[in-house]
């Protein structure tokens, strides 16, 4: 047994390319997705994602992440950064973010919802 | 903290010394003027408007009451965009975020008194003061064509009228007519620019007249997604366009708008249509502000703070700050960067260190589209890649049609994101 608890989890969310479904897994330790993330860091980080994701509403090719729960844009996010999930743009958005910034982020859009 | 030319190196410890210490105002609310409403200025007087709550006075000045997109300006060439719909006016700035949007040209700038002249006669007062000029042309740089000629051999990369010029002028060729492009050398705003012109020029030629010639005078021996672009002309335009870079002579250029000819490496061809792209320098009010340095406008990275006045920054095409591209996404990038500083320096609000990202999606023919992106970071020297990725040849069409389809996400969000 491990010192952490390993939490695989599978998603199943079309984030990209409308009309496909993709099936990614990502294994988290829990204290990844327990950092409790600043907001106010998030809302900087986060103005990075609203050059393409709008913050009301949606646009065809780009989904919203509006409404988006903490727990799936944690997930979301390292998938990319592991390369799980296949969108160039958001693997390398994902890549230099740390566990702090993705705890960030997430803290910042659930305050959003 | 004193900041001059000679020490104003762009350090962190300069940088942290001089946010740390918010501007004091004796006499009301500190201002930060906007002088250019594109993907930079837009977007600075938003943020700054939107995250200081009042605690700021915006002016944004803005010569064009409806301001087109340079992005997406192309793909109104091709057909795949309205001009209406890549233009936008600035009444939600003025209404949603208080900001004072005034139309005019900032034609002076006194750094000493931090005063903005405009055309019209009024000057406005700035604590801190946001260029964001984007490009002019360098006057001479192809021989023979000046801004005098730009009707007769439209430059469209400023965009509006002479995109609608050009796209006509496109469209008056009669069959199996000639078109040429100059291309610009580097470096200059869009990178992918002038290639996705020419694909989009060919999508519209292939449709009304297929028998039609594209020549591209190139001063430069490669550019942006080259091999992208090159496989796509092969595909969906064969034998229509002939690119003749700088090995073969695409440099020595000159013009004839009088005449409509075009003079490659000493031969004459006579054209029907002709876009001139000029090389390019900041936009004039840096020249005038004297805070450039060659042709471009240097800033610190690590707050887009000119490198001549701490009391400046420059945003997006006018700026040297290493290896972002000139585009509208870097310079929205970097003006959420200029925003937060801003902030920290007149409010005492908190800054983060600076992280800029940037992709530039061009459009080849219907659904397909291609992409290249890299994330920044700020050093004391530069702003400087850390990573990247461009789409690859070969790609399969389902992927191309995702990409061009994610290209209009990321305008309608972009767009969102400048105007509100």
């Amino acid at each position: 047994m491990p010192n952490h608890l390993k939490v695989t989890i599978t998603v199943l969310v079309c984030w990209f390319y409308s009309g496909f479904v993709h099936s990614a897994e990502v294994e988290l330790p829990a204290e990844i997705l327990n950092i409790v993330g600043d907001p106010e860091y998030g809302e900087y980080l986060a103005s990075d994602c609203k050059t393409c994701h709008k913050v009301e509403g949606s646009a065809p090719g780009v989904p919203s992440i509006i409404g988006v729960s903490k727990r799936e844009l944690i997930i979301a996010l390292h998938a990319y950064k592991q390369k799980v999930r296949k969108n160039p743009v958001m693997q390398m958005m994902a890549n230099r973010l740390s566990n702090e910034e993705i705890a960030a982020l997430a803290a910042y859009f659930e305050g959003l919802n | 903290m004193k900041l001059d030319r000679r020490n104003f190196i762009g350090s962190s410890a300069a940088i942290a010394a001089a946010l740390s210490a918010p501007t004091v105002m004796a006499g009301g609310k500190p201002r930060v003027v906007v002088v250019g409403g594109g993907a930079g200025g837009a977007t600075a007087a938003r943020y700054i408007a939107k995250d200081s709550e009042g605690a700021i006075d915006v002016t944004l000045v803005e010569p064009t009451r409806s301001y087109y997109t340079c992005f997406f300006s192309n793909l109104y060439i091709g057909g795949f965009r309205s001009l209406d719909s890549i233009g936008h006016s600035y009444g939600n700035l003025a209404t949603e975020y208080g900001i004072n949007v005034v139309h005019d040209w900032a034609v002076g700038i006194d750094r000493g008194a931090k005063t903005v002249t405009l055309a019209g006669g009024s000057t406005l007062n700035y604590d801190r003061l946001i260029l964001s000029p984007g490009i002019d042309f360098i006057d001479g740089s192809v021989e023979g064509w000046s801004i005098n000629a730009q009707n007769k051999m439209p430059h469209a990369y400023k965009a509006g009228s002479q995109t609608e010029l050009l796209k006509a002028q496109i469209e008056a060729m009669p069959q199996g007519g000639v078109f040429a492009m100059v291309a610009p050398p580097n470096p200059y705003r869009c990178p992918p620019g002038p290639y996705e012109r020419v694909s989009m020029t060919a999508h519209l030629l292939k449709a009304k007249n297929p028998t039609a010639k594209i020549i591209v005078a190139d001063p430069k021996p490669k550019f942006s997604k080259m091999g992208l672009f090159q496989e796509g002309w092969g595909s969906h335009y064969s034998g229509m366009i002939d690119w003749i870079g700088s090995e073969f002579g695409g440099g020595n250029v000159s013009v004839d708008p009088d005449a409509m000819t075009v003079t490659i490496d000493g031969e004459v061809t006579k054209v029907d249509a002709c876009n001139v792209i000029p090389a390019m320098k900041a936009g004039r009010i840096c020249e005038i502000a004297g805070i450039t340095e060659g042709n471009w406008a240097p800033v610190s990275g690590h707050t887009m703070q000119s490198r001549i006045d701490e009391n400046i920054h420059v945003l997006g095409d006018a700026s040297a700050q290493g290896d972002m591209p000139k585009s509208g996404y870097s310079a929205n990038s970097q003006a959420k960067v200029a925003a937060m500083a801003v902030r920290g320096a007149l409010t005492g609000s908190k800054v983060f260190p600076a992280k800029f990202s940037n992709t530039c999606w061009s459009l080849i023919d219907t659904n397909d589209g291609v992409k290249v992106g890299a994330t920044y970071e700020a050093t004391d020297e530069k702003i400087a890649k850390i990573d990247g990725f461009v789409s690859k040849t070969g790609e399969a069409a389902d992927l191309r049609k995702a990409t061009y389809e994610e290209s209009i996400g990321w305008y309608s969000g972009i767009t969102a994101d400048m105007f509100g």
